[in-house]
């Protein structure tokens, strides 16, 4: 696989975890509120995002290169180890799972009460839209920022695009996609990159060169699953019928 | 500004509901930084594998802290 097209899976991946998160709270506000709210909201946060995105860019092509790899590996590294970690404790029980369907009931009913004005579930949307698109535009600068831009674009463009036209014409929360899952290989490709961009940041040199992403990707990967089946619950055996 | 700060401090919950994972990866970036300053050499050649093994511990130390059992 090559640079770009892992930057591009990998940002793929960001965008649609990112993607299910917001379009489930769209949802609820045009389901209590119509989709006036719901739009005029999210356009307000998209246009936001994209005057951040056209002001950020040219810091980013300002930094050095080196600083610029260790910024964006930090970047990455913290973001993906943080998914790999929430995604494991997700999938072991220690941490409750996202319940989509679970979320989008609570904030339609929460938007639905008499007295909640139509600004109110408007501003809800700019805010779902303005926080998880943070989210995406640090993953996507930060994956496209070394040299791969296109590709880090494309994954989120395709991505956005699938997700929101696929709630929006089921008109529900996408609860069958199962998000922990791509939380966690999200997280081993983020964490990936950025320890690869860290180490090169700070004048390190990869054995293999770019082949250090794949085993990079292998080792989170390894480490990642070992960590799911040691923490996974046991069947206490003390407990089991007889 | 009550936006602006809502989501601040969104973010900053987030950074510090991981905190033993991010303060541990910053840790070991930092301790790497060091270590490169100290002996130049090993950067080129060693501190790649270093930093991976590295932030592999980090993952795993904050994984089996046995208080994370959160519900968010």
């Amino acid at each position: 696989m090559s640079a770009s097209a892992a930057v591009f899976l990998a940002a793929f991946l960001a965008c649609v975890v990112e993607a299910l998160e917001t379009v489930t709270l769209l949802l609820a506000v045009a389901a209590a509120r119509g989709w006036r709210p719901a739009l005029i909201g999210a356009a307000a946060g998209f246009s936001l995002l994209t005057v951040l995105v056209l002001a950020l860019w040219p810091l980013v092509d300002a930094i050095p290169r080196d600083a610029l790899h260790l910024v964006v590996g930090l970047l990455l590294l913290l973001f993906g180890a943080g998914w790999l970690h929430k995604s494991v404790l997700r999938a072991t029980g220690r941490a409750s799972r996202h319940d989509f369907d679970a979320e989008f009931g609570a904030a339609r009913d929460d938007l639905a009460r008499p007295g909640v004005a139509d600004w109110v579930a408007g501003v809800a949307a700019f805010k779902a839209v303005l926080l998880e698109g943070l989210e995406v535009i640090f993953v996507v600068l930060a994956l496209g920022g070394t040299n791969s831009l296109p590709a880090a674009v494309w994954g989120a463009v395709v991505a956005c695009v699938l997700v929101f036209s696929a709630a929006f014409a089921l008109r529900r929360p996408l609860s069958a996609i199962p998000d922990n899952t791509l939380k966690f290989w999200t997280g081993v490709m983020l964490t990936a990159f950025g320890t690869y961009w860290t180490a090169e940041g700070l004048g390190g040199t990869w054995p293999m060169g770019d082949w250090a992403l794949a085993y990079l990707v292998a080792y989170f990967a390894v480490l990642g699953g070992a960590l799911l089946r040691i923490l996974r619950p046991r069947p206490n055996r003390a407990e089991a019928p007889r | 500004m009550s936006i602006l700060r809502d989501i601040l401090s969104e973010l900053a919950a987030m950074f510090w509901a991981d905190r033993r994972l991010n303060l541990g990866l910053l840790a070991a970036t930092a301790l790497a930084i060091g270590l490169g300053l100290i002996v130049p050499s090993i950067s080129a050649g060693w501190l790649p594998v270093c930093l991976a093994l590295g932030y592999g511990a980090v993952i795993v130390w904050a994984l089996l802290d046995p208080s994370d059992r959160r519900k968010d």
